[in-house]
């Protein structure tokens, strides 16, 4: 039972963060050069 | 209404106003810090100001679940510290971004229409703006990412509901937290009765030139 847990324990504070690590760098990079290219050959039509 | 419902209320209304500030503040950092390329973003207007907000779907994507994730813990009341730190190449924090939690002013019926706290926000989107020009230049193989602090038995409450989001949150890496000879560069130059921000710069540790 967590809360029975903490009351033996104590409540101690805690620093958090996601999971999962945020998109890299260098995969946007390579993304907004294609959508670049793209947005460019789409604005030439 | 009780006074404890008006509270709830006030505290619902917090947490969505703060939640839509941390969105577009981790935006405006991530532009700033140049922490992705500068064509990935779009100017775009918030709080009567234009901002750039990365238009890359994963990084928009993760930004939403990071807010989402934040703002359950904001509805609870149950942290009192959000931090968006910069990581170098080795995992070490270089720069922190630390925006305090303050309770919601229960007093706070002479802004009924939250003009006080828009023009706030707004002060705060505009120092982020600047910050790019004032702070060193970061290298290049930079990652980032978001602390909250809270309480063990808090964090253990939220597991579930990140668990069914697909985005869970674990406790941080001790060496994520930590920020060696750091120096706060004050920022606060606009407050708020419910939000204080503040920025930490690590000095030197071979980091910047």
């Amino acid at each position: 039972e967590p809360t029975l847990r903490f009351a033996f324990t104590g409540d101690l504070p805690l620093i958090i963060s996601p999971c999962l690590p945020p998109p890299r760098k260098d995969k946007v990079t390579k993304w907004a050069k294609s959508h670049a290219t793209y947005q460019k050959l789409k604005n030439s039509d | 209404m009780t006074d404890n419902q008006t509270l709830k209320g006030n505290t619902k209304i917090s947490a969505d106003i703060l939640s839509e500030f941390l969105e577009t503040a981790i935006h405006c950092i991530l532009y700033a810090r140049e922490l992705y390329p500068t064509g990935v973003f779009s100017k775009r207007k918030k709080y009567n100001v234009p901002v750039q907000i990365c238009m890359h779907p994963d990084v928009s994507l993760y930004v939403t679940n990071v807010v989402e994730g934040v703002k359950e813990f904001l509805q609870n009341q149950e942290t009192d510290r959000v931090s968006v730190v910069i990581l170098s190449s080795r995992d070490e924090p270089i720069e922190k971004f630390v925006f305090e939690i303050g309770e919601p002013d229960r007093n706070s019926g002479d802004d009924k229409y939250l003009y006080r706290l828009e023009q706030s926000l707004r002060g705060f989107v505009l120092k982020l703006n600047l910050c790019g020009a004032v702070l060193s230049p970061l290298p290049d193989d930079c990652t980032w990412t978001v602390q909250l602090h809270t309480q063990e038995s808090s964090a253990q409450k939220h597991v579930h509901s990140q668990v069914e989001k697909d985005f869970p949150w674990i406790e941080a890496d001790r060496r994520q937290t930590v920020v060696t000879d750091a120096k706060i560069v004050p920022m606060t130059a606009v407050s708020s009765e419910t939000i204080k921000f503040e920025h930490n710069q690590a000095k030197d540790a071979g980091i910047f030139d």
